[in-house]
């Protein structure tokens, strides 16, 4: 029997609306690594010796443009690796028994915005400040999109990652786009 | 109809004329003109008819306070009633009508109303419609609501489109007056991240409509070179065409940005914009309104406000009337006289009743001191005026003023009350502003150029200093204090005809008397009374004027007397704008399947459950009716095998070396010792022992399971079980983490369905013993796709659920039905899920209600008494386990051509239905295609001892009332060797 072919949240969705980039990221894999109690510091030295980084807190992404981190709330950090068939089996060779992880890449869809005018686009929907001074490189926040929880990140001078729940993919795509083409 | 009134100067673009239409006859403007002041130049001074007695009515005033040029804008859907001429920005093809009229404007029959006047005075309609009782509803009530308003709706859906947004800054300016630029300019060079915000659509305030130097330029030129300094800050932004509506809590400001008003078409944009402003500071720079003086027949076209006057001479270019005479009790009224003649205006006289001697020496015009305007004439505007001492006057327009009152409304919608301030008899904000609100400029009682420039640039500069910026690239700007005495004349008395004080309202001096005689002197009491102060304007130029009235007739100080205070919005806002874009399916999000894709190519009906969409049934072309295409799903699955898509169910992974002890708190039966691999139906209690959600839960390794919920209480069960693991259970170590939305799973059910999983699954031994009823497992499917495979069953049947990460699931879908053809596989939705559950006697929400707890779902035995878990104790009083509770039950029809609705109550045979007499309800029903009847489950008391009992369904809602056979809830397969076999 064949193996079952994948199929995005967006189908790789990419479009251009204005000065405005918007595509799906999806070569990515994420997983939840949740910290073992009273064992923080014993983490943390493992993800400084196998990826070089140090904890990410509640505001600040770490990066080191291969893996990012985030610090979901105080004893989960999401990983995003780039892309392979089981997640889980290959983060617990680096970092082993240090977190009890779960597979999250398909629970998400991943927009990615940017160009010069993405700011204005999503002050029409994301309530944090994004005034790159307020919320810089690598700045991530958990907020809600038109009624839908997201994560937001921001990646380079004008561009963020935008992640919410996959069941909901094209609904949140429907909000980003509108944000868009509503810019005047 | 050429623009006869227009004069040299003004800032409008002459270069480009503009086409407009009133009332169908055609006009011209220019470009930077607004409604008003395009029809005041074409000469059209009768503009729309007031609200009560249809008296002719011209423009008043030039801004956002105008209480009579209101007119419907565009036509068709895009109609908008009630528009303020005053505010309207002139575009090509701008096509207005005048409203409140039955005929033509000029020839209103309504305004026989008018003639009526006597008996329609305040509260005319809480005593003159008493009697009889009956005409209230059928006559009185119709006549008057289609004699009441001003516009009228398109009645068709709006087809604009509006939006919403979020904005932040350090310091947010209401206002682009002196103050608001000075404090802009201060604010911005400290390095604050600065909005400023206008409802105009040029900034400039009153240095548009007035002549004065700043820093030894002209006022104008001053405003552009701000202007210019301010747009080349990228810490700054202007935001023109934007009303700070509200001030809320937290330093929140709501403000609405109108986009495309001033545009023809708003192409594919939104026409306005909602913004919540988050500000650190705020101050408020919304300068101060003019008002007027209550003198007999105050109300005719012609009769203006003197700021107005000068503002369309000034601004726009454009004389309000060939012979100007000006009724003034302050200095203000000189100063507009000073610049209307100095632009070539006719001004035959200023009235002052103040008994000195003339402000200043105007040439040419008639200073008459210590006397009053006291009455007026001309029958659609304004021909002649009557003086106090005698002396009549043939003019055609008269600009009256009659002092400034702060724009303090946006600090009172926190409850701030403004006093009283005898200098400039006006109310200034009082101290009690909202957090983080200052006030400067006229706003805030610096009446004069001078000192609001000072002002605006000392509190921007307190509050850069506050906020940690250092203050010194900034110098304040420098105006001479014009004069600004003023008397406390408030209106004309000795006179017979009726003086007005509300425009809009028509409020009369006499209707505010008669309030205070009949006993309404509370300030509130005279608003609701009269309506003084209410509708689009709010009483911007009339609220003080009748307070004054108010206090002169009790006989106290307008202090004592006393103040409205305001409320959201400042000025008006379309319900389109507060919805936003959030209309029709706008309105909330939609959550889709794995399979949705393949589901809408099979004409599957959808249905909506919460946010998702899922699918209902499978129609196919025999089915006449949906129940065809429900019976044949169900039936299909009980004989052969069927497939559903069941991803919606929530999902949580709980890991962590104590997340089996964590469970067994969680859950009323015990966890701790469910082995690896096996999987076991929990049902869990709120603290107060009833029932809330049930599921099966997985153990896949020792620190490892997989939890399913309903999936309407996903959230609700994610949620207390966080609180339970961070507030109650601190010390275990157990981790969560909700996999919905990872996984897609479909349950597949029905004697075939272990072979056609066999087909799917990669080496695992399904024999019943190699993997038995409730078992669980990891495993690969399709040849190494990573899934999970659990032998669980809600419909009663040999089932399985297998899952793969949600990538995969439109893949997976197509591959289980092409393995189950050899079987005629049937995809069923959640009416045949549903059917099936019932024929079980499987509890759903429907049954676990928030109502009942397990003693009456006949699961007391899961309340495990040998651990503690949340909610057991609660669940063991001894009213809930009483032997006369209800129990669930099945029901069947004892009549097979019988239907059952759920909601119907369980009454003995030969008792009344009432409220005593109820035994029960019935939670779910469906038409069983096993039994061939309409069968349901319900709660009866003491039902579990009452099967075989023939009992009455009794529904009064839809009027049936039938026979019904209580029996087990568990119709199909009782023993359940289907679902172990």
């Amino acid at each position: 029997m064949a193996r079952l072919s994948s199929l995005s949240p967006l189908n790789g969705y990419q479009k251009s609306i204005g000065s405005i980039n918007l595509c799906e990221i999806n070569d990515y894999s994420l997983v939840s690594l949740a910290i073992p109690q009273d064992t923080t510091k014993k983490f943390a030295k493992i993800i400084k010796d196998e990826f070089d980084l140090a904890m990410p807190t509640s505001v600040m992404s770490k990066t080191d443009k291969k893996t990012r981190l985030l610090m979901t709330q105080p004893d989960q950090i999401f990983s995003i690796i780039p892309r392979v068939d089981n997640p889980e089996e290959d983060l617990s060779k680096t970092i082993g028994k240090a977190a009890y992880m779960t597979d999250q890449t398909d629970a998400w869809v991943v927009l990615e915005i940017s160009g010069a005018t993405s700011r204005t686009a999503l002050e029409r929907i994301c309530q944090v400040d994004l005034d790159s001074n307020m919320f810089k490189l690598n700045a991530m926040a958990r907020t809600t999109m038109e009624h839908m929880a997201t994560i937001i990140i921001r990646t380079d001078v004008n561009t963020f990652l935008l992640m919410s729940a996959s069941s909901s993919a094209k609904s949140f795509l429907h909000a980003v786009e509108l944000s868009a083409k509503h810019i005047s | 109809m050429s623009q006869l009134f227009r004069i040299n100067g003004g800032l409008t673009d002459r270069s480009k004329p503009i086409n407009f239409t009133f009332n169908n006859k055609q006009m011209v403007g220019y470009e930077g003109d607004t409604l008003a002041s395009a029809l005041l130049a074409n000469g059209q001074r009768l503009v729309g008819r007031s609200f009560k007695y249809h008296r002719p009515r011209g423009i008043f005033s030039a801004g956002s306070e105008e209480p009579n040029a209101l007119v419907q804008l565009r036509t068709g859907a895009h109609q908008e009633p009630n528009t303020r001429a005053t505010v309207t920005e002139l575009f090509d093809g701008l096509t207005a009508t005048s409203q409140n009229h039955r005929g033509s404007l000029g020839f209103d029959f309504m305004s026989v109303t008018d003639l009526l006047s006597p008996f329609l005075s305040a509260g005319f309609y809480y005593k003159t419609f008493m009697w009889p009782k009956a005409f209230w509803e059928k006559i009185y009530e119709p006549i008057i609501r289609s004699s009441a308003g001003l516009g009228s709706l398109s009645m068709l859906e709006d087809p604009d489109k509006y939006d919403k947004g979020f904005l932040h800054c350090d310091l947010l300016i209401a206002g682009s007056g002196p103050s608001g630029l000075t404090a802009a300019l201060a604010a911005g060079h400290a390095g604050l991240r600065v909005i400023i915000a206008d409802e105009d659509y040029v900034l400039g305030g009153r240095l548009l409509e007035e002549d004065h130097n700043i820093d030894g330029i002209s006022g104008q030129d001053w405003v552009l070179q701000t202007l210019a300094e301010l747009t080349e800050m990228s810490n700054v932004r202007i935001l023109p065409r934007t009303t700070i509506y509200g001030a809320y809590d937290h330093g929140i400001y709501g403000a609405l940005e109108r986009k495309t008003d001033h545009l023809a078409d708003s192409g594919d944009k939104p026409r306005q914009v909602l913004w919540r402003i988050y500000s650190k500071r705020a101050m408020i720079c919304g300068g101060a309104t003019e008002r007027s003086i209550a003198f007999a027949n105050n109300d005719r076209p012609g009769i203006m406000l003197a700021g107005a006057v000068r503002a369309y001479a000034t601004r726009y270019g454009v004389a309000t009337g060939n012979k100007v005479a000006i009724f003034t009790n302050n200095d203000s009224g000189w100063q507009t006289a000073l610049e209307l003649v100095a632009k070539g205006v006719n001004v035959v006289a200023i009235i002052d009743p103040r008994d000195t001697a003339p402000r200043t020496h105007i040439s040419g015009v008639a200073m008459i001191m210590g006397a009053s305007v006291c009455n007026t004439s001309g029958r659609k505007a304004l021909s002649r005026i009557a003086l106090s001492n005698g002396q009549t006057l043939n003019v055609d327009c008269l600009a009256v003023s009659g002092g400034w009152s702060p724009n303090v409304h946006l600090t009172c919608h926190q409850r701030g009350r403004p006093v009283w301030n005898d200098t400039i008899a006006g109310f200034v904000p009082g101290g009690d502003l909202p957090v983080g609100q200052f006030v400067a400029g006229a706003a805030n009682g610096d009446m004069t150029l001078g000192a609001a420039l000072k002002s605006g640039h000392k509190t921007a500069t307190l509050i850069a200093k506050d906020l940690g910026f250092t203050t010194n690239s900034s110098k304040v700007a420098k105006a001479d204090d014009e004069n600004f005495a003023i008397k406390q004349f408030w209106h004309v008395t000795g006179h017979k005809q009726r003086a007005w004080i509300d425009l809009q309202n028509d409020v009369t001096t006499k209707d505010i008397t008669q309030s205070q005689a009949e006993g309404f002197r509370s300030v509130e009491h005279l608003k609701r009374y009269t309506t003084l102060g209410m509708a689009t304007d709010q009483g911007k130029t009339s609220n003080v004027l009748g307070l004054a009235v108010m206090a002169e007739a009790t006989g106290k100080t307008i202090p004592e007397t006393g103040t409205t205070i305001f409320r959201p919005p400042y000025s008006p806002v379309a319900i389109g704008a507060f919805g936003g874009r959030e209309r029709g399916q706008h309105f909330h999000p939609t959550r889709l399947t794995p399979s949705h894709k393949w589901a809408k190519e099979q004409g599957a009906e959808f249905v909506e459950v919460g946010n998702w969409m899922r699918a209902q049934w499978f129609p196919k072309s025999n089915d006449k009716t949906w129940r065809d295409s429900v019976d044949r799903e169900v039936k299909k699955t009980r004989t052969s095998v069927g497939v559903c898509d069941v991803s919606t169910l929530g999902k949580i992974d709980i890991k962590g070396r104590d997340a089996a002890e964590f469970l067994n708190k969680i859950y009323s039966n015990p966890f701790a010792k469910v082995p690896v691999g096996r999987v076991r139906y929990g049902l869990m209690l709120r603290e107060d022992g009833i029932c809330y959600d049930d599921g099966t839960t997985a153990r896949l390794a020792e620190d490892h399971f997989v939890m399913t919920t309903t999936t309407a209480n996903a959230v609700l069960v994610y949620r207390n079980m966080e609180f339970a693991r961070q507030c109650l259970f601190p010390d275990l170590d157990v981790h969560l983490i909700s996999t919905t939305d990872q996984w897609a799973q479909f349950a597949i059910a029905g004697p075939n369905s272990r072979a056609v999983l066999s087909k799917i699954i990669d080496k695992v031994d399904m024999s019943n013993d190699g993997f038995p009823f409730m078992a669980c497992s990891n495993i690969t499917v399709c040849d190494g796709t990573p899934g999970r495979l659990f032998r669980i069953s809600f419909s009663g049947e040999l089932a399985y659920e297998v899952a793969v990460p949600v990538r995969y699931g439109d893949a997976l879908i197509r591959e289980i039905i092409k393995a189950g053809k050899e079987f005629d596989i049937t995809p069923y939705g959640t009416e045949a899920l549903g059917v099936m559950r019932i024929e079980k006697g499987h509890v759903t929400g429907a049954e676990l209600n928030g109502q009942v707890t397990a003693f009456n779902v006949n699961m007391n035995n899961m309340i495990s008494i040998k651990k503690d878990s949340i909610g057991s104790v609660l669940s063991r009083r001894e009213m809930m386990i009483a032997d006369d509770q209800i129990r669930l039950v099945g029901v069947k029809t004892v009549e097979l051509s019988d239907s059952l609705a759920s909601g119907a109550h369980f009454v003995a045979k030969g008792e009344k239905p009432t409220t005593k007499n109820d035994q029960g309800w019935i939670a779910s029903v469906c038409y069983s295609p096993h039994f061939e009847q309409h069968i349901g489950l319900g709660f009866l008391e003491r039902g579990h001892e009452r099967h075989g009992e023939i009992i009455r369904a009794w529904d009064g809602v839809r009027g049936t009332d039938i026979l019904v056979e209580i029996v087990s809830a568990h119709m199909y397969d009782p023993e359940g060797g289907l679902q172990r076999g």
